[in-house]
């Protein structure tokens, strides 16, 4: 296992001024609750509004099981590796993606594609894990997940009440994830099944609004008393929750697909993932800071073609339209947007016409804050079965998307007093795909 | 089983000859008069054998790979249908085979395709969920027929040439009436479907379609028992349909084989053929009109994937994985 | 001193050790330790305490930390009534007693060593089970610490205790990290690839030497008790280890921090195992390094592991550790009160790792029974700081000289004392040499003897044929006399001479042989005693070095301490000095007052000042509930303890073997209440419970448990007028005054004020035909008040 810490650079001797500094100052607070953080966000208005200013947002779609990169992303017409599908030129003159993809070829000015990634890991859970934490699991070493680093370094200070962590799940959802490891359950996402809104944040039949404001104002009297014997940081967080609590409540509806508008429904589509793109397009523009819409499957070992044409077909339409809303409602410059999976699959093709793990050779594709437009970046041989230019791995690309939102993926958090980088010490960021 | 004609007996079923290519196979049907075989492959072509000389001519024309053939009643003419959304005209017994007529028919894949008994029409189907029918003579639209949801993977025209049959992803089977484009009835196989929860996906589907002699009985073949879709897992299945009531006679399986039957045919003799391909390998798979079970299966050499029945009702061609085209006969090995 | 001087200096460590124990055990009996304590907290405080806690809070505060939740209302009347002016210890005592402080030491131990974990190997309740159980029986926490870290699991009995190596499936990296974390307050993890970045205490050795004590340790799966997980053990497996940094690279065998490093038995190959590794089989070595480690810490003389749970008992009542966060001692991070730590962690060990009587003396002191209340004004603290600031700047720089003196003395000595084991190790080795040589000589004499025998033998025989022959001669030489012809006489003579010829031939080389052997045995015996006088002259030689060797190594050991404790003072005087210095700051911070814009920077730094004067314990910390405690509290104002109190009771009075032992009925109707209740804390546990493997006592608010307190359903239940709940008790009251000391005796464990009374009153007269709504908002709107959320 690697450690922890940055190990062999100067970040040792930066991290280190921080921490003795801070174990001077508000290390002691910090040591107190870890809620300096909570405390002064809302204590400085004025750094509150600044922040809001640059707000950033990330969506991550996770294509489960493992989707095909020349499927989708890095096709090889005409190879005996390549397929039935042809490739088709996209917005981007000489770029071609897959046929399946014809609706995304028209918006490929938008995105990226990293098709240099060699992420050594054939195993889905462990190929999910270093996918979604840019580094390899280790035992001894719990790590956050990508959503709730982001939640954490983006958090909007503004406290509009509503998590920054979220998962749109099938099914099932309100409940809170174990995916923030160090970060603490505050950043831990939050699932909705199917724009459910999250648990408890309806008030019960039997408690009437007005009865509601009347025990809230006791509850603000009693903690006035009691706050003028003993205000810490611990209080301002607690009591603060309670407020959020009222706010998320107010802004239920932001969890509510049926809020929008009829046509843009049929534009998304009727089935799961076409809703869950258009409630992500809705959390987003409401300021949530992190959004996760998965789909599934494409674990496809046997009859991978029919499979690719059902499932890229349902994913192309959302997807593209997704993202063109994202641009034409001004949010794009300032939404990284990344489709990933556990790995790619085999170039190979089995007696199943199935394909299976591959990650020797695959792709993601990005697009949105940070990173350039309509960018190719690597390059994998005739066959696809290895990267012969610009090969990338998960770190590379932790790294990126952190740098892609503006924050210094070389920094490190503050655990109570001890710094712990944001990413792999030992990785970087992909510069080539940075805007 | 019990036949007029002691020399043809499934269970003496064998492989006699195969004849390799360079790449895998996708599908293979005998033509008409029963002097080729042809078999679409990986490699967009489509390989034609001469049965008496096995001579291998290839067949190019297709920008993917091509899905099935079909022929006139003569066998002149044959039309391929291929993943590239086209269908191309062919001279059968060319020897320098070229494209005659090439018709974009249908958005991205074409799985199916069917000419008409009085040789006049060809029908085409695929993913676009479409099916159309063409005037043969001059490859012009005649009609479209519209009501399926999902994936269209199997056409048969009814020997009277007044229906249509077109099954899909879903197990819908639909029947138009060709002169009118509306549709009569719809069979309802949708015992050959299955959606995976877990998985989020449909699986199944009619694979196939095959007439008994008479045309009173309609066999779909497909796949049941999916419990792993994308690994795999499910049980060949031929469901038996009466062409009168359209009700299901019979539900036809096999013990302790795993996969999907990709053809299935009525042999001149009543009894049903199939081959079955994917995670059990390849089998030839036979049953008699009034039992569930199949009274023989036979292994072959690797997953088939594609199936026909040679007009002497004794050859069997298979398509397979390995590159070859495989000749089972139903007859007594020579000694 | 990181010497590695083996078998040798263990002994005798172990006797200096024995002294500096009755040494401690001496002079200091006398005083209970919260008189102690106190007078080392007032020593080190600056500016004076800040008032002592009002009887309610004092009753709520030791509720909460000894039995984990807030007191019934029954109990608060009751104590506040009580006049005996000795009531706080009576009633600490009362507490201690009561079957809810085991429940709460179990649960707190549980959290504290599993960090809840998921289930994976051995189900919580067994091991819930056997914390309770060991607990109850106020068992030492040394032995506790010495099973649990010790067990394999195969043992029924004892295999509870094996969850915390077997739930983290035994993985070396993990259990060294949990290990140093829990039972030493060292989080060595990042010293694994090199020496810690950032502490310079934490060094690549030590993390290499807790991991030598796991890393021998596999999981086992069993395949004939479907899978059933236990610890296997190797006999091999050393660690070795390389800096990234550096490159320079080590070896340590098992070292606990701060400990020397153990010379494990050498074994000879075929014996290192009780069973030999194979597929399907669980290894397990003859000497088992996890078993070391429990006896190394049972011991009670390892200095990180009995300050790390003096520390950790310390933060379970006091709200948080000296040391804090528990697991980041080293230099940096200094001990609120280092010369406080070290007293807790020697009367810890000294009183054999009686968790019960330790608590009851850290609840005693005036330290724990502080105010909760910051100063109105600073003015009068910051004053008499600041007013200090230059005569403890002075006794700063004194401590510092004095640090640095018994520094240099600790490096003279141990200087010395490698000096003398260095030739103490040469000796070793010379005596070994001497003792290897002499069983080679021993070996070659006894050859020697034994090669002699056979030839002897043989020539012994030859000898008697010669006899035989002489005799035939003369009986020949007779017979001639008798013969008649010259020829036959020469014929006999010579076939005689023929047959001595031959013997006389036989029986030279013989000789010769048996000579040359007979020497070669004298020469190896010569030998053989020359060697034994060169074996004993070494053992002497070594025997006149151990002496002085040991002399130094306890000097030492004395020289070490000496610079401790200097250490300690120094960081006390260095923390007096820096309070006092931000004292100073806040004079003229207080003048110029929180202007309008300053606020929020004004709150802040105000915030750290009662920090700091709180980390002084001159100010009672605030303790966020942990779920647990806040669960409980809730269920006790919903009246269902109660409830299933008197049900237990009432179920007992029909029982014939219901136990006659009022402990024993006690411990029996917790358990039954418990047994009832349990399943509603979870929901308490998943929104107020940090996440599975992390740190448990970091404080965290999140708005889903905003969102509970305000539409959880349960809530709503638990604080309906129903099932004698605190608003079904307030419902019942008349008189307006009465419901306002019904509602904040129960919920906040005080009366109300003036103020809060007259509320309390406009509220219900408000809606006088509402009463039962409006008891609700107002019992709703403290439980989910500030003042509940954390302990006072």
């Amino acid at each position: 296992m690697r450690c922890a810490y940055a190990c062999g650079s100067n970040d040792h001797r930066l991290a280190r001024r921080d921490f003795l500094g801070g174990l001077g100052g508000l290390g002691t607070l910090a040591g107190l609750g870890l809620v300096t953080g909570d405390l002064f966000a809302f204590l400085r208005p004025a750094a509150a509004k600044q922040m809001a200013a640059e707000q950033k947002r990330v969506l991550v779609i996770n294509m489960h099981g493992g989707l095909s990169q020349l499927e989708s992303w890095d096709p090889k017409p005409g190879t005996p590796t390549g397929g039935p599908f042809r490739s088709i030129p996209t917005s981007v003159p000489g770029t071609h993606i897959s046929e399946l993809l014809p609706k995304t070829a028209g918006v490929m000015h938008h995105l990226s594609l990293i098709r240099g990634l060699n992420t050594s890991e054939d195993d889905h859970g462990k190929g999910a894990y270093l996918m979604l934490h840019g580094r390899r699991q280790s035992p001894a070493n719990d790590i956050p997940e990508i959503g709730a680093v982001m939640a954490r370094t983006l958090e909007s200070s503004d406290g509009n009440g509503l998590p920054g962590h979220i998962k749109i799940t099938a099914g099932g959802g309100g409940g809170r994830g174990n995916d923030a490891a160090y970060l603490g359950p505050r950043y831990a996402s939050i699932s909705l099944g199917n724009g459910n809104p999250p648990q408890y944040a309806t008030r019960p039949d039997d408690l009437s609004a007005e009865q509601d404001a009347r025990r809230q104002n006791l509850r603000r009297l009693a903690n006035e008393r009691f706050l003028s014997r003993r205000r810490t940081a611990m209080t301002d967080a607690y009591t603060y929750t309670f407020e959020q609590a009222l706010r998320l409540m107010e802004q239920r509806s932001v969890f509510d697909l049926s809020k929008e508008p009829e046509q843009d429904h049929a534009r998304y589509g009727a089935h799961d993932f076409g809703r869950h793109c258009l409630l992500a397009r809705r959390l987003l523009e409401n300021g949530i800071t992190f959004v996760q819409v998965s789909h599934s499957n494409y674990d496809t070992h046997n009859e991978n073609f029919q499979f690719h044409l059902e499932q890229m077909g349902e994913f192309d339409g959302p997807f593209a339209t997704l993202i063109q809303d994202l641009v034409d409602r001004g949010l794009f410059d300032s939404t990284l947007v990344i489709v990933l999976s556990e790995f790619g699959r085999t170039p190979g093709i089995n007696q199943l016409y199935g394909r299976d793990h591959w990650s020797k050779a695959w792709s993601v594709c990005v697009g949105g804050a940070g990173v350039q437009r309509g960018a190719v970046l690597g390059k994998t041989n005739e066959h696809g079965t290895e990267v012969i230019e610009g090969q990338v791995d998960h770190g590379n690309l932790f790294h990126t998307y952190l740098s892609a939102v503006g924050l210094d993926s070389t920094e490190s958090f503050d655990i109570g007093g001890r710094p712990v980088p944001l990413a792999d010490p030992a990785s970087k960021p992909i510069r080539e795909i940075l805007a | 089983m019990q036949t007029e004609n002691p020399a043809i007996d499934a269970k003496l079923v064998h492989v006699a000859e195969q004849w390799p290519h360079d790449h895998p196979l996708i599908s293979c049907r005998f033509d008409p008069t029963g002097r080729f075989l042809f078999a679409c492959s990986e490699d967009s072509t489509i390989q034609r054998w001469e049965l008496a000389g096995k001579t291998r001519t290839p067949f190019a024309g297709h920008a993917s790979w091509p899905r099935d053939v079909a022929f006139t009643p003569s066998g002149e003419t044959m039309i391929s249908c291929g993943y590239d959304d086209s269908l191309i005209w062919w001279e059968t017994a060319s020897p320098e085979p070229k494209p005659v007529r090439v018709v974009k028919a249908h958005e991205r894949w074409i799985d199916g395709v069917a000419v008409s008994p009085d040789g006049r029409f060809v029908a085409s189907a695929g993913s676009d969920r479409a099916v159309r029918l063409w005037n043969i003579a001059d490859g012009s639209p005649i009609r479209e027929f519209t009501g399926h949801a999902k994936h269209v993977y199997s056409l048969l025209f009814h020997p009277s040439g007044e229906f249509l049959l077109s099954g899909d992803l879903g197990g819908q089977v639909h029947q138009w009436e060709i002169a009118t484009g509306k549709c009569a009835r719809t069979i309802d196989a949708t015992g050959l479907w299955s959606y995976n929860g877990g998985q989020a996906v449909d699986y199944g589907g009619v694979r196939s379609m095959a007439w008994n002699a008479d045309a009173t009985q309609l066999v779909c073949s497909g796949l049941r028992e999916a419990s792993n879709p994308l690994g795999a897992v499910n049980d060949p299945f031929i469901l038996r349909f009466s062409w009168d009531k359209g009700e299901k006679l019979r539900g036809h399986v096999v013990a302790d084989v795993k996969g999907v039957a990709w053809n299935a045919a009525f042999h001149p003799l009543g009894f049903l053929v199939a081959c079955s391909g994917g995670s059990g390998g390849g089998w030839l798979l036979f049953w008699n009109a009034d039992d569930d079970q199949a009274f023989h299966k036979f292994q072959l050499p690797n997953t088939a994937r594609g199936m026909s029945l040679h007009p002497d009702g004794i050859q069997v061609a298979t398509a397979h994985h390995d590159r070859h085209a495989r000749i089972s006969r139903l007859v007594a090995k020579p000694a | 001193m990181d010497g590695r001087y083996g078998r040798w200096t263990v002994a005798i460590r172990a006797a200096v050790l024995g002294v500096m124990g009755l040494g401690l055990g001496a002079g200091r009996a006398e005083e209970p330790l919260h008189i102690r304590i106190d007078r080392i907290m007032d020593a080190a405080m600056v500016g004076g305490p800040m008032g002592q806690a009002s009887d309610s809070e004092f009753l709520r505060r030791v509720c909460l930390d000894l039995t984990g939740r807030i007191p019934p209302v029954g109990d608060v009347r009751a104590f506040l009534a009580d006049p005996d002016p000795e009531k706080r210890v009576k009633w600490i005592d009362r507490l201690l007693d009561a079957p809810e402080f085991v429940r709460h030491m179990a649960t707190s131990f549980d959290v504290m060593w599993m960090e809840r974990r998921v289930d994976k190997h051995v189900p919580g309740a067994e091991w819930r089970q056997y914390l309770h159980a060991s607990f109850a029986a106020d068992k030492p926490l040394s032995e506790l610490a010495r099973e649990i870290l010790s067990a394999d699991g195969a043992d029924p009995a004892r295999r509870p205790a094996a969850k915390f190596f077997l739930d983290r499936d035994a993985d070396p990296d993990l259990l060294t990290r949990d290990v140093g974390r829990l039972f030493f307050g060292v989080d060595l993890q990042c010293a694994q690839c090199h020496d810690h970045p950032l502490i310079d205490d934490y060094h690549q050795r030590d993390y290499h030497g807790l991991l030598a004590y796991v890393n021998r340790s596999v999981l086992f799966l069993d395949p004939k008790d479907n899978n059933k997980a236990l610890l296997g053990e190797k006999a091999e497996g050393e660690t070795a280890f390389t800096s990234v940094f550096t490159k320079e690279s080590g070896s340590t065998g098992p070292r606990l921090p701060t400990a020397e490093e153990v010379e494990d038995p050498v074994l000879a190959a075929e014996d290192a195992y009780l069973v030999k590794p194979g597929k399907d089989v669980r290894p397990v070595a003859r000497y088992s390094r996890r078993a070391r480690l429990g006896e190394e810490i049972a011991r009670g003389d390892n200095r990180a592991f009995n300050a790390n749970l003096a520390n950790r008992l310390w933060a379970l009542v006091m709200g948080r550790g000296l040391v804090d966060p528990p697991d980041l001692t080293h230099l940096e991070n200094p001990p609120a009160n280092a010369i406080l730590l070290d007293e807790l962690a020697r009367d810890l060990a000294s009183r054999g790792f009686r968790s019960r009587a330790f608590l009851r003396e850290l609840v005693l002191t005036r330290a724990y029974q502080r105010s909760l209340s910051a100063p109105t004004d600073w003015r009068p603290v910051v004053d008499t700081a600041s007013a200090a600031l230059i005569e403890l700047e002075a006794a700063y720089q004194a401590s510092d000289g004095e640090r640095h003196a018994a520094r240099a003395a600790l490096d003279k000595e141990s200087a010395r004392r490698a000096e003398r084991e260095a030739s103490v190790a040469t000796l070793r080795m010379a005596v070994r040499r001497c003792e290897s040589a002499r069983a080679e000589a021993d070996r070659a004499s006894r050859d020697a003897a034994a090669a002699v025998a056979p030839v002897a033998a043989e020539l012994a025989n030859r000898r008697a044929d010669m006899e035989a022959v002489a005799s035939a001669a003369d009986a020949t030489a007779k017979a001639i006399t008798a013969l008649q012809t010259e020829t036959e006489l020469a014929d006999a003579a010579s076939r005689i001479q023929a047959v001595r010829d031959k013997l006389t031939a036989a029986m030279g080389p013989l000789e010769a042989r048996v000579a040359g052997l007979t020497a070669t045995r004298e020469s190896a015996a010569a030998s053989l005693a020359a060697f034994d006088r060169a074996l004993d002259a070494a053992r002497q030689a070594l025997a006149a070095a151990v002496a002085p060797f040991a002399a130094a190594d306890s000097a030492c050991t004395g020289a070490e301490a000496r610079f401790r404790d200097a250490e300690r003072r120094w960081m006390v005087a260095r923390r007096k000095r820096d309070d006092a210095k931000l004292a100073a700051e806040w004079k003229t911070i207080l003048d110029q007052g929180p202007g309008g814009a300053e606020k929020p920077l004004f709150d802040e730094r105000l915030a750290r000042l009662e920090e700091r004067w709180t980390r002084q314990s001159a100010l009672a910390p605030l303790k966020p509930l942990t779920p647990e405690q806040l669960g409980w509290s809730i269920l006790t104002l919903s009246g269902a303890v109660d409830r299933h109190r008197r049900e237990a009771e009432r179920e007992r009075k029909q029982r014939t073997d219901a136990p006659s032992d009022p402990a024993e009925l006690a411990r029996e109707i917790e358990k039954s209440i418990f047994a009832k209740l349990e399943g509603d804390l979870a929901e308490f546990v998943r929104l107020f419970g940090a996440g599975p493997g992390q740190p448990q006592q970091t404080f965290f608010a999140t708005v889903d448990q905003a969102l509970f307190l305000d539409n959880g359903g349960a809530i709503r239940a638990w604080l309906a007028p129903a099932d004698g709940s605190v608003t079904a008790r307030m419902l019942a009251i008349e008189d307006p005054s009465g419901v306002a000391d019904e509602l904040y005796l129960s919920v906040l464990s005080r009366a109300p004020s003036d103020a809060e009374s007259a509320a309390v009153r406009e509220a219900l007269a408000a809606a006088p035909d509402q009463k039962a709504v409006i008891v609700q908002e107002l019992a709703w709107a403290l439980v989910a008040s500030t003042e509940f959320r954390f302990a006072p």
